[in-house]
């Protein structure tokens, strides 16, 4: 399977060289990621900021630790605000499964998620982000506006075949991006 | 025969119907297969529900000051050392144009030494050791701060166990004298910190840089 590691980008290579700004740089592209699944996996909100400033200053202090070979660095990013979520959790004598039923509680659309399947949803954010802008246009408007391939060749004007490839192509590298990351979960 | 094609099986799991039969009839009998396309559904309905996750907001600008502060450089410099010994030899030879002369300094004073003091990402300053005929003061001038809760304090600060408070800052600026039993090529970190009001002790750094 192809590694995630295949592409590092400057960003990333740069915040593993504990470059000046790296950190920075890092932290605006994948803040509101690890926030959101600080939150979804905690009650408090200052609890879930306190995790973002955890995790990040984890990252930074262990970076060299950072093997692009198992995953993204979101995905090690994650993977690290999670386990402080936890540990804050323990520490405060909670269990996990009482989150979610207290996130539970909301309003009847607001359905409780497990914060492992908003993990997922941040890495096939990104992986939607890295596509190649054709094939991230037909695919969103698959996902999002559930239209068929023929809808979607009305849609944008473009022949039935090629959508239909750009679909299967989308498909293809959206999955080796998640089993890539699924590794290191 | 030979497995489903792959984005036959993709296009299935986007709620398309399988273009042919023989796909059909080979799903029915391959439980490999079968297993492909669930999953590629699984990954399908994770890509759906990312609707509702783009533009997610970022934490409030309070968090990366904290993550700054942690993760700011305070290492000491041997530079300053050699460039204070320079200056003290310049100064006893009366050679002042040994000495770094900046043009924030009035003509009767001399930089000695300057800090690019940095933490937060909103805030930049300097702070500049200026010497007069009669005094030595730290400049401290900083854009960008925020307004603080408490108030902000400029330190001294020899990168191990001892802090010497130098004065408030106001409005991002302050001339702080230099107590002349001070040696700053051991207090050469210049910090700035977050004060409550009536906190004695330091409080939570904000800004530190290295005298050089």
């Amino acid at each position: 399977m192809t590694g995630a590691g295949q592409t590092l980008d400057e960003t990333t290579k740069s915040f593993v060289a504990g470059e000046e700004g790296a950190l920075r740089a890092v932290y605006e592209r994948y803040a509101p990621a690890v926030l959101r699944v600080a939150a979804a996996s905690l009650p408090s909100r200052p609890d879930a900021e306190d995790v973002v400033q955890t995790t990040f200053v984890t990252a930074w202090r262990k970076r060299e630790s950072y093997d692009p070979a198992k995953g993204s660095l979101l995905v090690w990013l994650l993977t690290i605000a999670r386990r402080r979520a936890v540990d804050v959790l323990r520490s405060q004598g909670r269990q996990e499964h009482v989150v979610v039923a207290l996130h539970s509680t909301g309003t009847p659309s607001d359905e409780p998620v497990r914060p492992e399947r908003v993990v997922d949803r941040m890495v096939v954010l990104e992986a939607i982000g890295e596509l190649p802008p054709h094939q991230q246009r037909v695919l969103l408007l698959a996902f999002y506006d559930d239209l068929t391939h023929e809808q979607i060749a009305a849609t944008t004007g473009l022949p039935l075949g090629t959508v239909k490839s750009h679909l299967r192509r989308g498909m293809v590298r959206l999955r080796q991006r998640w089993e890539a990351d699924g590794g290191a979960r | 025969m030979a497995h489903a094609d792959p984005g036959l099986l993709a296009l299935m799991a986007l709620g398309e119907p399988a273009s042919d039969h023989s796909t059909e009839d080979h799903l029915l009998t391959c439980a490999a297969c079968r297993a492909d396309l669930a999953a590629l559904r699984e990954l399908v309905a994770v890509g759906r529900e990312t609707a509702g996750e783009r533009d997610l907001p970022a934490p409030p600008e309070e968090v990366w000051d904290r993550i700054a502060a942690e993760t700011a450089p305070s290492r000491p410099r041997r530079r300053w050392r050699e460039l204070l010994a320079v200056a003290a030899a310049a100064a006893v030879l009366g050679a002042a144009g040994a000495v770094v002369v900046d043009r924030v300094a009035s003509p009767a004073e001399q930089v000695v030494a300057q800090a690019d003091l940095a933490g937060l990402a909103s805030a930049r300053g300097t702070a500049r050791v200026v010497r007069t005929a009669d005094r030595t003061v730290l400049r401290v001038v900083i854009d960008g701060l925020p307004a603080p809760e408490g108030l902000y304090q400029v330190w001294l600060y020899d990168g191990a166990a001892t802090m010497i408070p130098l004065g408030v800052l106001a409005g991002g600026q302050a001339d702080l004298p230099v107590p002349s039993g001070i040696d700053l090529r051991t207090y050469h970190v210049v910090d700035v910190s977050a004060q409550r009001l009536g906190q004695q002790e330091h409080g939570t750094s904000v800004l530190q840089g290295n005298l050089g």
